[in-house]
């Protein structure tokens, strides 16, 4: 099954750095809800974990200010759904 | 990455001319992430190792003993060629139609005359990363191919100049980093200024300032050696101050040679960056024709201020 956006932003945030671990973090992001990313602490070389992370997944060339910049979980899925959106041929 | 303190005008000129600051440890920042998510970037590391604007101390004065006796051995050809990179590729304003400023003038300009410079055609793209190995926000796809560039750049340089010293290759290297989206940006900042100003009017009726009058490199930053005092600030132990050489934009000629830095980081390409823009300026001051923009817009990039867009119409 292909997963979500939302699934690989969650995965590449628990390997780097836990987010699941954080019980709150981990009920909201499993019952589907929105937390700000600056609820969650990424320093420096962790935000480039979480980029690799998903370029890797998404096949996507991302920078790290891109992912920063984005206020919560749900705003980072809808950017990089844009971004991958702007990547897929159009279907005529 | 931001910043804790900013300097403009002559405290800029002071923090860069000062020996109590040093550059940003851009090697070591690429090789800690590198460590850390498991990635080659050998060739970036490399050319980092060369680059004079990233060393410190008695390092950095041998490296640019060696840059600047690169440079000082090319020069004669450097300048013979000038005139012509001009002619060639800045003919189209002489005639009618639409211009890609970029793609159809500035970047095989800037290439041309680096490849003059390091005696070997780059082969570079024209969305090339090897400029970007000063940026902190890049990703680890484009930091890959960032490296994957510059090894390919590596070998070409190895291939034209198999004698060469480890040494001489890496000034070839950082000559073609440090010449190309600096140059790209500056020229085309300052040509966008110039065509604002003629207002629709043709380009012979009012002269392009000799010297830039737009800069593609706003600012340099600088990090404290030991605690220190700037304009009433006190700068902590490795703080970073962003000394603003677009603060010089809009001042008198001379004034803006500070866009080359100061100090003995002084940019060593200046003398041939500024002789290709006087070129670039009387090449156009003759012109009857007009220009119209009729496109632009800026990259986003951490580091450089350059178009990633800039067409413009020209009409008689």
């Amino acid at each position: 099954m292909t997963k979500s956006t939302r699934d690989i932003v969650v995965a590449a945030l628990h390997e780097a750095v836990g987010v699941l671990d954080d019980p709150v973090h981990a009920h909201k992001l499993k019952a589907g809800e929105d937390i700000p990313l600056s609820n969650i602490e990424i320093d420096s070389l962790s935000t480039f974990e979480v980029v690799m992370q998903l370029e890797d997944e998404l096949g996507l060339e991302l920078d790290a200010d891109e992912v920063t910049e984005q206020k919560s979980v749900a705003a980072l899925v809808a950017f990089l759904d844009t971004r991958k959106g702007a990547l897929e041929p159009l279907v005529l | 990455m931001s910043a804790k303190h900013q300097a403009s005008g002559q405290d800029a000129v002071s923090v860069l001319s000062s020996s109590e600051y040093c550059p940003i440890h851009y090697r070591e920042r690429h090789a800690a992430l590198a460590q850390r998510l498991g990635l080659s970037v050998e060739s970036i590391l490399f050319s980092l190792e060369h680059i004079p604007l990233c060393l410190d101390g008695d390092s950095h004065v041998q490296k640019r003993r060696e840059v600047a006796k690169l440079i000082g051995e090319r020069r004669t050809i450097v300048d013979g060629a000038i005139d012509e990179i001009v002619a060639k590729n800045f003919g189209g304003f002489a005639r009618t139609g639409d211009i890609d400023v970029l793609a159809g003038g500035v970047i095989p300009a800037g290439d041309e005359l680096i490849a003059a410079l390091i005696g070997v055609e780059t082969g570079l793209a024209e969305d090339s990363l090897v400029s970007r190995v000063f940026s902190q926000t890049k990703g680890v796809a484009k930091r890959r191919r960032m490296d994957a560039e510059l090894s390919q750049l590596i070998d070409r340089v190895k291939s034209q100049f198999p004698d060469d010293s480890k040494d001489r290759i890496g000034s070839r290297i950082a000559l073609a980093i440090l010449g190309r989206d600096a140059l790209q940006g500056t020229v085309t900042r300052s040509l966008r200024a110039h065509f604002e100003n003629l207002d629709g009017k043709p380009l012979h009726s009012k002269s392009m300032a000799p010297v830039p009058t737009h800069t593609g490199v706003p600012f340099i930053d600088r990090q404290a050696k030991a605690e220190i005092e700037l304009a009433g600030h006190l700068i902590a132990k490795d703080e970073v101050v962003r000394c603003h050489l677009d603060s010089f934009e809009g001042d008198a000629d001379g004034d803006r040679s500070s866009f080359f830095g100061a100090g003995s980081h002084l940019c060593l390409g200046k003398p041939i960056s500024l002789k290709l823009f006087q070129e670039i300026s009387r090449f156009l001051n003759q012109l009857q024709t007009c220009v119209r923009e009729t496109e632009f817009q800026l990259r986003k990039d951490d580091v450089f201020l350059i178009p990633s867009t800039f067409k413009v119409e020209i009409t008689q």
